[in-house]
């Protein structure tokens, strides 16, 4: 009896996944030892701000690998999405005005159109997958070289230089003391996590995630929720590139190279299954947080760009592999 | 009855052609091409533009090889770009022994002698490089069969290490000098033919030996197309599923080596993205995605059509960053027609 309530208990602490909050709270006390003036709110502010972006394109990640899907071609997406938004602000650039703003249409409007637009190619993305029946990394794998060659063919290779206040606004403003991109970060998170949780979208999600087959067979169309969540991932992705643009005051087609693994790291880290049907975009904001201290201890610690690659490479396959045999046990 | 069987006749000859063309598209496609381009410029019959053609050719096409081999057990390797660049600068330090005694101070990486000074005996040099992609590929390939993760994520991993390995222990700087025997393998010519044209062909005659006529290709094909059916007629997959990884690493890095004569240097950021050129002449060559299914000569007109492609559009004049468009494009149309094709003609 008392055996198996202490293997009961074992399975529970073991179903709460603890390590990550454990390498959360390390990983904090690691950098407020490097850095004394980390835990001030000032740089917690910061810190939130700069996570954001990647919170982002970390959402419509777990969406896709929710779905037993992968999407590659979130950065370029957002790197696309913030060139034309820039340019759209800069419409005189083709008549030699580099300078000044003109807007094509109102910023609002520009918003809207580059939003659509992110969420068509991530439509694409879907349409393709479901209907050609083509593997999510290849198709997606060719829609992050498409997208990256727009980025740079429709600049000229050029960053475009300045923004409006609007869309700074969006990157850098505050409310108060915590930045925007924070708020829209986490009203992103609660509607998120309400849609995958309370409602019948969700659930079938989950569902045609975990098992296609079981999910066709009881009436739910997986193509169709397939289609949907490369969309969102789009939607978020050219969200992220707004964002981005309005941080950086500018378009720049060169933003976020290799920021697809370090959102499929975060989505892992989290504990979202790469077979799909298992997490939540909740336990995502985790990874995403143990991601952004992980390479702000590094860049703390004076390490260059390269080493860092090197050791977020091995960062993400320590994750995949722990996250496997952790699976693998519980079978 | 005659429209019946008129149209019986019809279905007959739509699945001949469908047939035809997924059998034979591929060299209409090749053939296309060549006309385009003699059309194009008079200069494409030139026996200078034909070896620059090949030359360039070669280098995708060796990592084509490796690639084909993986993707016929139904993985993928994406590291094969950043293996290229660290064989490359892993084997010009060899190269320049007397550098290591100056490693403390990382800026004379950079500033070596002209002067060679070999770590090992020359041939062992470049056997150590080919061992250490071997290494590299096997690792990849171990991980992604022994722990059960799909190899995509395994080598993109390894993709990120390799590289950012390379980057900071030159600091990004290239090391400069190789000796003449190395920039043969580039720039030489043997009966008029580029040397790397001829390792190539030589490569992808093993290879086709090793897939075709022997034991170990048809388990290859065997593993891919069904491992469960494969394991329990006695073959251990674990050997045909790792083994085409540390072909894949051999072959990068012989390239690396290759790359190191032609550039006369070791550079840690070469090649990049060249797995996707890779993988893109493997799909086009009709080799499934799925395992199983495919061949080594479809490869090989594959990285001639990739090649041709790029051909035309420099002799259109288009910048790189449209090229780079079409190549996504490319991808995924090859990807669409094999499928559809492949569903045709076993309707």
């Amino acid at each position: 009896m008392k055996k198996e309530s202490v293997q009961l208990l074992k399975q529970r602490v073991a179903g709460l996944n603890l390590g990550r909050y454990l390498a959360l709270v390390l990983l904090i006390g690691i950098a407020s030892f490097l850095a004394p003036g980390f835990l001030t709110l000032r740089n917690v502010m910061n810190l939130l701000r700069s996570f954001s972006f990647l919170g982002f394109i970390s959402i419509g990640m777990t969406f896709v690998i929710l779905s037993a899907g992968l999407d590659l071609s979130v950065a370029s997406l957002l790197a696309f999405s913030g060139v034309i938004v820039a340019l759209m602000q800069h419409w005189g650039i083709y008549l030699g005005h580099i300078d000044q703003l003109s807007f094509i249409y109102p910023i609002p409007f520009i918003f809207i159109t580059v939003l659509v637009i992110g969420s068509l190619m991530g439509f694409v993305n879907g349409l393709i997958i479901t209907k050609l029946k083509i593997a999510d990394f290849a198709v997606t794998l060719g829609m992050m070289v498409f997208a990256r060659g727009m980025a740079y063919a429709i600049s000229g290779g050029r960053t475009i230089f300045g923004v409006s206040a609007a869309n700074q606004f969006m990157g850098r403003g505050m409310i108060g003391r915590i930045p925007f991109v924070a708020f829209l970060l986490l009203f992103s998170i609660v509607v998120c996590s309400i849609v995958l949780r309370y409602t019948v979208f969700g659930k079938n999600l989950y569902a045609s995630g975990e098992n296609p087959e079981a999910a066709r067979l009881s009436g739910i169309n997986p193509a169709l929720y397939k289609i949907t969540v490369y969309t969102i991932s789009g939607f978020f992705a050219a969200l992220a590139g707004i964002c981005m643009a309005g941080r950086l005051d500018l378009g720049e087609p060169r933003v976020a190279q290799g920021w697809e693994l370090d959102a499929i790291a975060a989505v892992v880290i989290g504990g979202t299954s790469f077979a799909g049907g298992q997490g939540s975009v909740v336990k995502t904001i985790v990874g995403v947080v143990i991601i952004g201290l992980i390479r702000n201890i590094l860049s703390l610690l004076g390490i260059l760009p390269a080493p860092q690659q090197m050791i977020m490479g091995l960062v993400l396959l320590s994750a995949v592999i722990l996250q496997s045999l952790g699976s693998r046990k519980r079978d | 009855m005659g429209s019946l069987l008129y149209n019986q006749y019809e279905g007959y000859m739509r699945e001949k052609f469908v047939h035809l063309l997924s059998d034979y598209g591929l060299y209409l496609v090749l053939l296309i091409l060549v006309v385009i381009s003699a059309l194009l410029s008079p200069l494409f019959f030139s026996y200078r533009n034909i070896s620059n053609l090949l030359t360039q050719s070669s280098f995708t096409g060796l990592l084509a090889l490796g690639m084909t081999f993986v993707i016929l057990t139904g993985g993928i390797d994406l590291s094969v770009g950043s293996i290229v660049g660290f064989a490359s600068i892993l084997y010009a330090t060899l190269l320049h022994g007397s550098i290591f005694t100056f490693m403390p101070e990382t800026i004379f990486i950079y500033k070596a002698a002209p002067e060679l000074t070999p770590v090992f005996p020359l041939a062992v040099n470049f056997l150590f490089v080919l061992f250490i992609g071997a290494v590299v590929g096997s690792i990849s390939g171990s991980i992604s069969y022994k722990i059960g993760i799909h190899s995509f994520i395994v080598t993109l991993s390894i993709m990120i290490f390799i590289r950012g390995l390379a980057i900071s222990y030159t600091h990004g700087q290239p090391l400069f000098g190789v000796p003449d025997y190395v920039s043969f393998l580039a720039y030489g010519t043997l009966f008029y033919i580029p040397m790397p044209a001829i390792i190539w062909i030589f490569a992808s005659a093993i290879s086709i030996i090793l897939l075709k006529y022997m034991r170990f290709g048809r388990r290859i094909y065997a593993v891919g197309g069904d491992e469960e059916a494969a394991r329990l007629s006695g073959i251990n997959p674990a050997i045909y599923r790792i083994s085409p990884f540390l072909f894949s690493g051999v072959f990068a890095s012989l390239v690396g080596i290759m790359m190191c004569g032609r550039m006369a240097c070791g550079d840690p950021k070469i090649a990049q993205g060249w797995e996707l050129d890779a993988i893109a002449a493997v799909v086009i060559g009709g080799t499934s995605l799925f395992g199983g299914k495919g061949s080594i000569g479809g490869t090989i007109v594959g990285v001639l059509i990739m090649g041709l492609i790029i051909n035309i559009m420099n002799l259109l004049e288009i910048s790189t960053y449209p090229q780079q468009m079409v190549k996504g494009v490319i991808i995924v149309t090859a990807l669409a027609l094999q499928n559809i094709l492949a569903k045709r003609s076993y309707a």
